[in-house]
């Protein structure tokens, strides 16, 4: 019984880190984006991206913070003929999708002060996208602002019980208002893996 | 300063997109255009100048393109009519449609002279600029291919374009001559109203 006592308490320290805790953190990353609207225009997965994002502890369960990130999305269309009779363009498409992010985000700490400290949140800000045909030497682009919520999930994972440095892990969902009529773009939705490392300050 | 740091990378990193330029080149632009007033199928021959392709440019006072390259373009314009169903006829012979095919080349030139950033002082103390001229060519050209109608001429002795084509960048292409061939193709794929029943 005492044995099994030991490895109990010892398990949770491990797990908990009680004790601890923090007053921000800060992870940069990067993160891999699946489009799930619009994929005749690029779709894609984005694996050029960055993300920054910024939390302060308000309490031991509540961060809140902002994001700051851009994804990139490419497309090679093959050769096809566009438009509506009496005048067709017969043309080899690549197409170009830059969303920059700026949201204002919160997350609940499930595990505050743990090694593995899962989390749920929610986002909202605005994005402003840009998008760009090329084809030959010609070039066409539209660029378009909406509002973007962004529900996530995820866990930092620090490299130990007493670390303030650890991996940041989770999976998102973006949805942006950003509409583009000519290119038949009425939203920009996309699920996204995030992966980046975090700094935690203590406070 | 490593907040600003990191901003600026995830702003440089965002701005530069674009395809590389070679693969832009594999494949040029057709463009075609249908008179919807026009019924194809009751014209039965054509005519057109073989050989020999128009220029229309700003960098030659030349106005005729007389070598391989207009010969197999020409070639290639002619037996895609002729697989439409028309008969080619010599100029004097009454035809029905005329082809008129030409390059519009436009050549430029742009310089500017930029002063681009403070540089320090010199030895003797003086803050100085430096400037140097940028130069950029730009060069383009479509061939653009017209169908007259012959046949119908309006009260101002005005012949009626019933079919035209841009195909273009010529320059802006990985394989001159073949991509050309394939666009010329491409153009009367595109167009099956143009066809002699």
């Amino acid at each position: 019984m005492t044995k099994i006592l030991v490895v109990v308490l010892g398990f949770a320290s491990v797990i908990t880190g009680l004790g601890q805790d923090f007053r921000s953190q800060i992870s940069v990353g990067t993160d891999w984006n699946f489009p799930v609207s619009n994929k005749e225009f690029a779709g894609n997965v984005s694996f050029r991206s960055l993300k920054i994002k910024y939390r302060d502890w308000i309490n031991e369960k509540l961060t809140v913070g902002g994001d700051l990130g851009f994804a990139h999305y490419q497309d090679r269309l093959p050769p096809d003929v566009y438009g509506t009779a009496p005048t067709l363009i017969y043309a080899e498409l690549f197409t170009h999708a830059t969303s920059y992010t700026a949201t204002l985000a919160g997350e609940y700490q499930f595990m505050p002060y743990a090694v593995v400290m899962p989390h749920a949140g929610f986002g909202l800000g605005v994005s402003h996208n840009q998008y760009f045909l090329f084809y030959n030497r010609f070039e066409d682009s539209e660029k378009s602002w909406g509002l973007i919520l962004r529900p996530h999930v995820g866990a930092t994972v620090r490299f130990g019980k007493e670390a303030t440095w650890g991996i940041n892990a989770g999976i998102q969902f973006d949805f942006a208002t950003s509409k583009v009529p000519d290119y038949d773009y009425k939203n920009f939705s996309t699920v996204g893996f995030y992966l980046g490392v975090i700094k935690l300050r203590r406070a | 300063m490593r907040y600003l740091t990191l901003l600026s990378l995830l702003a440089l990193w965002g701005c530069e997109i674009g395809p590389s330029g070679g693969l832009l080149a594999e494949t040029l632009v057709v463009q075609t255009r249908e008179d919807e007033n026009t019924a194809y199928s009751f014209y039965n021959t054509f005519t057109m100048a073989v050989d020999t392709l128009g220029l229309v440019s700003n960098a030659t006072r030349d106005t005729l393109f007389v070598n391989n390259y207009s010969k197999t373009i020409t070639a290639k314009i002619k037996g895609g009519m002729q697989t439409a169903g028309y008969q080619f006829v010599g100029k004097k012979q009454n035809p029905d449609l005329g082809v008129a095919a030409y390059v519009v080349e436009n050549y430029s030139v742009y310089q500017q002279v930029s002063y681009p950033t403070y540089y320090g002082s010199n030895y003797y103390g003086y803050g100085g600029y430096y400037s140097y001229v940028s130069t950029s060519v730009s060069q383009s050209a479509t061939l653009v291919i017209e169908l007259l109608d012959l046949k119908n001429r309006n009260a101002q002795n005005q012949l009626k374009v019933i079919w035209l084509v841009y195909v273009g960048d010529l320059y802006f292409s990985n394989d001159p001559v073949g991509n050309v061939l394939e666009a010329i193709d491409q153009a009367f794929k595109q167009s099956p109203y143009l066809k002699k029943n």
